[in-house]
């Protein structure tokens, strides 16, 4: 129906971008386990955008023409984005891995994506990110956690952070790095 | 050959950090250019996406240079297949844009679902009134007061992705920024000369 319309184009969206994060970040670290999910939200995206087609074409005379295009062409778009973070998740688990000036431009760029496996003996086990200030104080944006299996994606600051998350976050280089060296803090290591 | 293509160590760092920057800036800017109906923002993707076409061309030419043999040609293969992606990812926000341009639009039910998250981007003009003349970025504190950060700015032919806090804005700069809804209108104003001063934060930020 209608209301699923308007989330399946908001899915689209978010998992399009959500997807180029993590690919970037599953090419600089050669995480694999990172790139594998992205292909799998790749044949999600994919399954949305017919649904979200066909919906659209069924429902077409609620709209005026040119919202309809407009929509197929935003979803089309969405799309491509996808497809792009898909192939660099595809090069990762072919096996190649980034240059390490890859690497060092990322860790340059002004706003960065990044990835930390949390610490059992970092102060961030078991604080919610909203308590941890993440987004306000040091402008850290968590794109998504992977805990065991389960990946939860931009969650609320009411979610838990636990001992070894896997955390992939963007932020701007002074806030990121100091989230990186808080979450990867290990006792007797400087 | 020009200056600009002599092999500089450093550059194909710098390309791809540039590559990098300005897709996620195009991809932010045509998503909001969408939400906020701002055919200006779609306007400066269409243009960044002729940064894009150049970055990948000296991508190209820087790797072509440092090459010797088939080992190197795999250490960089990722380096090149990068340039492929943010040639793709500059598409995909071009054609995000040119929905508006085209004069197609999005179901207004739609448009609410996504602009909820959404930071707003806008372009403005510095005109030659306006109190952010001479003025670094760093002093201006923007961020602090009205909650906007300018983040890009085009001087004449140069567009400058990140900007360093001691940069001087001129009149006529052409900034891009993002806030608040209301901060990144009051920032337009301020832009254009039409508001005077800067208005005073309504809260503080704690330090973590």
């Amino acid at each position: 129906m209608e209301g699923n319309l308007v989330s399946a184009l908001a899915q689209l969206k978010d998992l399009s971008e959500m997807m180029v994060d993590l690919a970037y970040s599953s090419f600089i670290y050669g995480s694999e386990e990172v790139a594998e999910q992205v292909l799998k939200m790749e044949d999600v995206v994919d399954t949305l955008h017919i649904e979200f087609e066909l919906e659209l074409l069924k429902f077409k005379d609620k709209f005026k023409p040119e919202e309809v295009l407009g929509s197929i062409r935003l979803a089309m778009a969405a799309e491509e984005l996808a497809d792009a973070a898909a192939r660099i998740a595809m090069l990762v688990k072919r096996g190649v891995r980034a240059h390490p000036i890859v690497k060092m431009a990322f860790e340059e760029a002004d706003e960065t994506i990044a990835q930390v496996r949390i610490s059992g003996d970092s102060i961030i086990c078991g604080k919610s990110i909203g308590e941890l200030g993440l987004e306000d104080d040091l402008g850290v944006r968590i794109v998504a956690v992977k805990r065991g299996e389960r990946w939860f994606y931009h969650p609320q600051d009411s979610f838990q952070l636990l001992c070894d998350d896997l955390v992939i976050f963007r932020g701007y280089i002074e806030g990121a790095s100091k989230f990186l060296r808080i979450a990867s803090y290990k006792h007797g290591e400087e | 050959m020009g200056e600009g293509i002599r092999y500089r160590p450093i550059s194909v760092r710098e390309i791809l950090k540039e590559m990098h920057d300005t897709t996620t800036l195009m991809v932010d800017l045509a998503y909001s250019s969408i939400i906020f109906n701002d055919r200006d923002l779609a306007e400066e993707v269409i243009e960044l996406d002729e940064k894009i076409k150049e970055l990948k061309a000296s991508l190209l030419m820087h790797t072509a240079i440092v090459i010797k043999d088939p080992e190197d040609a795999e250490a960089l293969s990722g380096v090149l297949q990068m340039g492929t992606v943010s040639d793709s990812i500059s598409h995909a926000a071009k054609n995000v844009s040119n929905i508006i341009l085209l004069g197609l639009s999005i179901p207004p039910d739609m448009l609410a679902a996504f602009a909820r998250t959404q930071e707003r981007f806008i372009r403005a003009k510095i005109a030659s009134d306006s109190i952010l003349v001479n003025k670094t970025v760093d002093e201006l504190s923007l961020e602090t007061s009205i909650g906007v950060k300018i983040i890009a700015a085009r001087r004449g032919r140069d567009v400058i992705i990140n900007l360093n806090g001691d940069f001087t804005i001129n009149e006529g700069d052409i900034l891009i920024a993002k806030g608040t809804d209301v901060g990144v209108l009051e920032f337009d104003k301020l832009a254009k000369g039409e508001l005077r001063s800067i208005p005073k934060p309504t809260f503080s930020l704690e330090e973590w």
